[in-house]
């Protein structure tokens, strides 16, 4: 009866143990279903991952030869700047080259003209009895301390203006231009090598024998003594570069852009004084060049000694 | 008073115009229209000279030959005499006055050289009580 009675609680647990793993097997079944089910999930959010990341590989290679063609549009841009703005100054100096040409020629003629025609007029016998008489005609009408009739009065005047009409250029100031002296005075530096400071001003060249009526020869020894007042003898002589008149100068140990402008000022002061004494109106531009426009401009080397 | 165009002084000179106007800006004298009167030419000429001893450069003195013989005959010392009086004792006499120290006169007060101060510099019109009057400026000489 013990015996029977422990074979029953014994099946009893085995049946209890056994249902117990299956409850335990199936609900690990369950899970290893969940889990796939979540793996295929991930799977699917894997290739769409995937799939986006090519899309976004295309974008950045699209856009990284966009960068490129930006890249190789900014680089011609300013290859084309660089060229524009060196035509630019070339285009200008040269301009101002020939106006100032124009300009100088017409001062030649007029002045020219004047000077002969006062050589003539000295030259005559009565030109010395002419000017006396104008003279004291015009003391005399400027005598506001002497009452003079209006008959009187009016003679004189025609008398004075006969005079003038004969003897005008001796008493008349010298003829100057209509037109204006216009100029761009660019200054710069040049880095390679020895950083150089560097002025330069498109005047016309000077007549080969040169005289009080060659406004070109006149603004250039003009403007180089006012360098040389102003920075000291010893500076260097100006040059020609393409029939541009160029001023160079070693910076030293000072900063090239101060030597730069120190030297920009006294050519465009000595300009404007030799303008002014020759009676010529003058308009001055000055332009500070960057330093590889001036270098492509104004290379080394390339000179003309004046 | 002669004004001469600095071009042409320049090569009277025989200097180029950049020389000439180098001389003449070194002073602070260069007018600025390009024409020397005699003064101003007569500055160039004398400084053309040491323009030109500056860009020359200096010439060193020759070292005479120590070892070499003089050119020079040296002159034998007279004998002294046998019979000879002794000389006379010296003479003591009173020091001379000291002098009074001697002040320099002051230097003349000069103008400023300069473009204002020159001949060719323009002239300044002063209005006077008979109002003004009209200079005949002097022409400029033609080139020969």
């Amino acid at each position: 009866m013990g015996l029977l009675k422990d074979f029953l609680r014994i099946d009893a647990d085995r049946r209890s143990a056994l249902a117990t793993v299956r409850q335990e097997a199936q609900s690990h079944r369950l899970r290893i279903e969940e889990l796939g089910a979540e793996a295929r999930r991930k799977r699917d959010e894997i290739g769409m991952l995937e799939e986006e990341l090519r899309r976004l590989a295309e974008d950045v290679a699209r856009t990284e030869e966009l960068l490129l063609d930006l890249e190789a549009r900014r680089e011609a841009h300013d290859r084309d700047t660089h060229e524009r703005k060196v035509d630019a100054v070339r285009s200008g100096l040269a301009h101002d080259r020939a106006d100032g040409f124009r300009i100088a020629e017409e001062f030649r003629q007029l002045r020219g003209t004047f000077e002969g025609e006062r050589t003539r007029l000295l030259a005559e016998a009565d030109t010395g009895r002419m000017m006396d008489n104008f003279f004291q005609i015009e003391a005399f009408l400027k005598d506001t301390g002497t009452p003079i009739p209006d008959a009187a009065r009016k003679a004189l005047m025609k008398e004075r203006q006969d005079l003038m009409a004969r003897i005008g250029p001796l008493v008349a100031p010298p003829p100057v231009p209509d037109g204006v002296f216009k100029a761009t005075v660019v200054y710069s530096t040049l880095e390679e090598g020895e950083p150089t400071a560097v002025v330069a001003v498109g005047l016309p060249d000077e007549a080969d024998v040169s005289g009080p009526h060659d406004l070109s020869a006149l603004l250039l020894y003009a403007s180089y003594a006012s360098v040389v007042e102003k920075i000291g003898p010893g500076v260097p002589r100006p040059r020609r570069s393409d029939g541009v008149v160029v001023y160079e100068q070693p910076a030293g140990s000072r900063p090239a852009d101060e030597v730069a402008l120190d030297l920009f000022l006294a050519v465009e002061d000595g300009l404007r004084k030799g303008a002014a004494a020759a009676g010529v109106p003058c308009e001055l531009t000055g332009v500070f060049l960057e330093p590889e426009i001036a270098s492509a401009v104004f290379p080394r080397g390339d000179a003309r000694g004046i | 008073m002669t004004v001469k165009w600095i071009g042409d002084a320049a090569q009277e000179l025989g200097l180029s115009p950049l020389d000439a106007v180098e001389i003449l800006a070194s002073r602070q004298e260069y007018p600025m229209n390009g024409l020397l009167d005699e003064d101003r030419f007569k500055t160039l000429r004398l400084m053309r000279g040491s323009k030109r001893l500056e860009t020359s450069g200096s010439q060193p003195m020759p070292v005479p030959d120590r070892l070499a013989s003089p050119s020079t005959v040296p002159i034998p010392t007279p004998p002294p005499q046998a019979h000879a009086a002794p000389p006379p004792a010296p003479v003591v006499t009173a020091p001379p006055p000291v002098p009074e120290p001697f002040a320099p006169a002051p230097p003349p007060v000069r103008p400023p050289v300069g473009e204002r101060t020159s001949v060719t510099a323009p002239l300044q019109t002063i209005p006077g009580r008979e109002g003004e009057k009209t200079v005949i400026l002097s022409p400029i000489e033609p080139k020969e």
